[in-house]
């Protein structure tokens, strides 16, 4: 499971303690350095942030202080990902801190250039800025997720994770104005409007993304489900069966396999529908969104016996991350794993 | 009076799914599972002349009427999103504990929980061991996922018996990650002939959905389901509400009535209303028979 599944455990502790600890200076310093020695040794966030789980924003920005005098790049670079991990976990219990903690990280991350040597990859950058981005799309703030692209283009101009980020922050405003939660017509209409709009941002950001690169597969499903959702159904086709056809990364073939599916069940025609929901079910077998849309649609064919089969089948086993909740939720698992992986090695 | 109707479908006898009517002498027997309110207050005291019954259309006898009479099948499907940590989640659990040590021995409960991953924590028993040891495990992470937890729960209610399948759905939150949409789901609600009750602790507003909003969806799933959403402010309010709601169960009425001048196949909508008596009718909407494979 992702750390958001995680590290809501210590969550509320982490989320910046109203007054500061009465833990001394420099030991508030060696705390910081020890808890970033442990993520890295462990991976695990909860272990490493326990001792410090009171301390308040002062204590964090003196450690931090410090640790960037120290002029370890390692230490550094580990240190920014563990305030990214900090932040992904409290968001959704307090944005406010989350925001804090990304620009404590983000102090870190500008460290960086001020180093000798050839500094930080402009990837680790890059990367950094759309998983801190990434945790305010969890919580439908499309203001803090913008500002952290854009200042992320700045270290890493024409990074296409980051202007993909552009077309997701769009993608989800739209998906969370929903015109059916108005009680007038004229807010309908008004709600109706902006979603429409926010579609069309994201469809011409990803269709701008495809044409600068053409196998960014990520772009081009992103395109065809936008597309889809707009009523464009014969151009959604051509995009996710291209997609389904270049793309070499399974996650992005069952996502495709997934909006096709829904593109022919929305047209009625049961058999397509069914041939994509099992595709994408083959592509990820434990998958709770293609056992949910294949067990749906038997029980709309009247065969809620294969429903049952289906739902029992999926309940038996132990539940796993579905790239569906990553692509609708916002977060940027890949580029989260990327991060781990870089201050683990 | 407020006019909710529906029915579930089951049947007379010997029946094989709570879902699809049975034939007795060439005649299937439908089940309607009828809450009758005064207010908060369950009516007692209906007989069968006090309800008229209408299949599509068409009035019908209502053969029989009982009251608590028969087992639930309770199916309870818990949210545990990252929003229910700390003492939403005491609560939840305390409630749940109570409703549990509340059911008659001949119930039985499952317990369902939803986050983003729906899991079958305990299938369903009359054992209350495994369930009432299993709450304590329940953790709150990550996102809601309650239309695909809920279709999921309507799929393991119980075959071959003729208990009341019954889903008793809490939420403190908007549905974000689901695949099935609000539509897909209360369908799936109205064909499964589950009577679905929703408690929702109400948040506070999120942008895009008022807590108004996120009650209309709710009420609209509960009604596809023949039973309502119960609102609570607090999480201390869960036992309590938790309560009202197994109170409403065991006093609802089950009006049973052999369908004549209908064809069998496809949905079927049905209306209940009283005569003679007083009261706020909620029932299904409707039941529907697949054409056999």
């Amino acid at each position: 499971m992702t750390g958001r599944l995680a590290l809501p455990i210590l969550a509320a502790a982490v989320a910046l303690a109203a007054a500061p600890s009465a833990q001394a200076p420099t030991s508030a310093v060696d705390s910081y350095a020890t808890a970033v020695r442990t993520y890295v040794a462990t991976g695990d966030t909860v272990k490493a942030l326990t001792p410090i789980q009171a301390w308040a924003k002062p204590e964090f920005e003196r450690a931090i202080d410090a640790l960037i005098a120290r002029r370890d790049q390692a230490l550094i670079e580990a240190a920014a990902v563990l305030q990214v991990e900090i932040a992904v976990g409290v968001v959704m219990l307090s944005p406010r801190s989350a925001g804090t903690h990304l620009e404590l990280g983000e102090k870190l991350i500008r460290s960086l250039r001020a180093l000798p040597g050839p500094g930080p990859e402009a990837e680790f950058s890059e990367k950094w800025y759309a998983v801190a981005a990434s945790a305010f799309l969890m919580v439908n703030d499309s203001r803090l997720a913008s500002s952290f692209i854009s200042r992320g283009l700045q270290l890493a101009p024409g990074s296409l994770d980051l202007r993909l980020m552009n077309g997701i922050v769009d993608d989800l405003e739209a998906l969370s104005l929903n015109p059916d939660d108005s009680k007038t017509g004229v807010q309908r209409q008004r709600i109706a409007t902006a979603r429409t709009q926010a579609f069309l941002r994201a469809r011409d950001r990803y269709a701008r993304l495809v044409k600068d690169a053409p196998s960014f597969a990520r772009a081009r499903v992103r395109l065809g489900r936008v597309l889809w959702m707009i009523g464009q159904a014969e151009e959604a086709r051509i995009e996710l069966l291209r997609a389904q056809a270049d793309a070499r990364d399974p996650v992005q073939q069952y996502l495709s396999a997934m909006f096709l599916g829904a593109l022919y069940e929305q047209e009625g025609d049961a058999a397509l529908a069914r041939a994509w929901y099992e595709e994408a079910l083959s592509l990820a077998p434990a998958s709770q969104a293609a056992t949910v849309a294949l067990g749906h649609l038997d029980v709309m064919v009247d065969r809620p016996d294969r429903a049952r089969a289906l739902a029992r089948g999926l309940l038996s086993q132990k539940p796993v991350l579905d790239e569906w909740w990553t692509y609708n939720g916002g977060l940027e698992t890949a580029s989260l794993e990327w991060l781990r992986r870089r201050v683990r090695r | 009076m407020k006019a909710l109707w529906a029915p579930s479908v089951l049947a007379g006898l010997a029946l094989v799914d709570a879902q699809a009517p049975v034939f007795r002498s060439g005649v299937e027997a439908v089940r309607v599972d009828v809450s009758v309110m005064n207010g908060t207050n369950p009516v007692p005291g209906l007989t069968a002349a006090n309800f008229v019954l209408i299949d599509r259309g068409v009035p019908q006898v209502v053969d029989h009427v009982s009251v608590d009479t028969v087992p639930l099948s309770l199916m309870l499907v818990l949210d545990t999103s990252g929003s229910m940590s700390g003492e939403r989640m005491t609560d939840l659990i305390a409630a749940t504990r109570r409703l549990v040590q509340s059911l008659k021995p001949v119930d039985s409960t499952a317990l369902l929980t939803f986050a983003e991953p729906a899991e079958l924590v305990v299938p369903m028993s009359r054992d209350r061991a495994p369930l009432l040891a299993a709450l304590d495990g329940m953790k709150a992470a990550g996102a809601t996922s309650l239309y695909d937890g809920l279709f999921l729960a309507l799929q393991m209610r119980p075959e071959a018996t003729d208990d009341r399948p019954v889903a008793l759905v809490f939420s403190d939150g908007r549905d974000n990650v689901s695949w099935l949409s609000k539509s897909s789901v209360a369908e799936a609600i109205r064909r499964s002939g589950v009577i679905t009750h929703i408690v929702e602790l109400e948040q506070d507003q999120v942008r895009g959905a008022g807590v108004n909003a996120v009650s209309l969806i709710l009420s609209e799933l509960a009604e596809a389901g023949g039973g309502r959403r119960w609102s609570a402010t607090s999480s201390r309010d869960l036992r309590e509400l938790f309560a009202k709601v197994l109170d409403e169960l065991r006093s609802r009425y089950l009006l049973t009535y052999y369908p004549t001048g209908v064809t069998r196949e496809g949905w079927h909508d049905v209306k209940v209303t009283l005569k003679g008596a007083g009261g706020d009718v909620i029932a299904r909407p409707g039941y529907f028979v697949a054409t056999p494979q």
